[in-house]
């Protein structure tokens, strides 16, 4: 009797336990994203369409780039990010500093921190929307990424 | 000087007023002659159009009409269709964070008398970065 009440109890137990692995949230897969630009004329005004193709992208926190110019962090939707899953986001930001005080080459502008969901590695595409001078003329500048595991 | 005239001047008045007389051209054409070509000449061109104005196509106006209508439309599409955004401040054509530079730097210059609040230029700052453009800004 007390042999099938143990058996019983373990049967339970183990479905309990499966139960409560099977509903636990994915914990998923934190990453940073930098964002580069690379410009020989200082760049004083920067938009950028970051995209994940695989869709698995979810943006816990976005933050300022290396160019102390730009004093605030960059603007981004905030209400979809806090939507939770997105599959693309814009960020945008300038600085009225003049030409002399802004950084020129391969600046970072922005650090994104990522969390993705699944085996498989995020696609990553980077677009340039708009880049400008301190006078407000568009320029063409290069976009790089850069992306780093568990930070 | 003509030489005829020298020689009759050297001949007697008589002989000389009978040759002159005699000089004059008589008319050729007798009045049948010159019935027959009119009369020709009618019939010829009674079988003829009445005018010979150059004839103008039935379509002309319409198509100068519809031509008209099709350039004046062409040329108010812009005003009509694509009239020019108030956030596209640098006229580029698009609204990106270049006009909101320019906005800043309006203020910037400006201040208060520019007409550009900060609150403007925030919100044109969420806009461009909207994923939903429908949605409002935050």
């Amino acid at each position: 009797m007390s042999w099938r009440l143990l058996q019983m109890s373990l049967r339970v137990l183990c479905v309990a336990a499966a139960l409560q692995l099977a509903a636990q949230p994915e914990a998923g897969v934190f990453t940073t994203v930098d964002v580069f630009v690379v410009s020989d004329t200082p760049v004083a005004a920067w938009q950028v369409e970051l995209t994940e193709r695989r869709g698995t992208m979810q943006i816990v926190g976005i933050e300022s780039g290396d160019d102390s110019s730009f004093r605030d962090p960059p603007f981004y939707d905030r209400v979809a990010t806090m939507r939770g899953a997105t599959d693309r986001i814009v960020l945008a930001s300038f600085s009225l500093s003049e030409a002399e005080q802004l950084q020129r080459g391969r600046v970072r502008i922005a650090r994104l921190h990522v969390r993705t969901v699944g085996a498989a590695q995020p696609d990553y595409e980077a677009r340039l929307v708009a880049a400008g001078t301190s006078d407000g003329r568009p320029i063409d500048a290069q976009l790089n990424l850069e992306t780093q595991p568990g930070r | 000087m003509n030489p005829n005239t020298e020689q009759l001047e050297t001949l007697p008045p008589g002989i000389a007023s009978r040759l002159r007389r005699l000089d004059h051209a008589q008319p050729i054409v007798d009045p049948r002659t010159d019935r027959a070509v009119l009369d020709a000449a009618r019939s010829y061109f009674a079988a003829r159009p009445a005018t010979s104005r150059p004839r103008r196509a039935r379509w002309a106006l319409p198509l100068s009409a519809a031509a008209a209508v099709l350039l004046a439309a062409v040329l108010m599409r812009p005003l009509i269709f694509d009239a020019p955004s108030r956030d596209d401040v640098d006229g580029s054509g698009r609204v990106d964070v270049l006009d909101v530079l320019a906005l800043a730097r309006m203020r910037a210059a400006g201040g208060e008398a520019s007409g550009v609040t900060a609150s403007r230029i925030e919100e044109l700052a969420f806009r461009i970065v909207a994923l939903d453009s429908s949605r409002s800004v935050p």
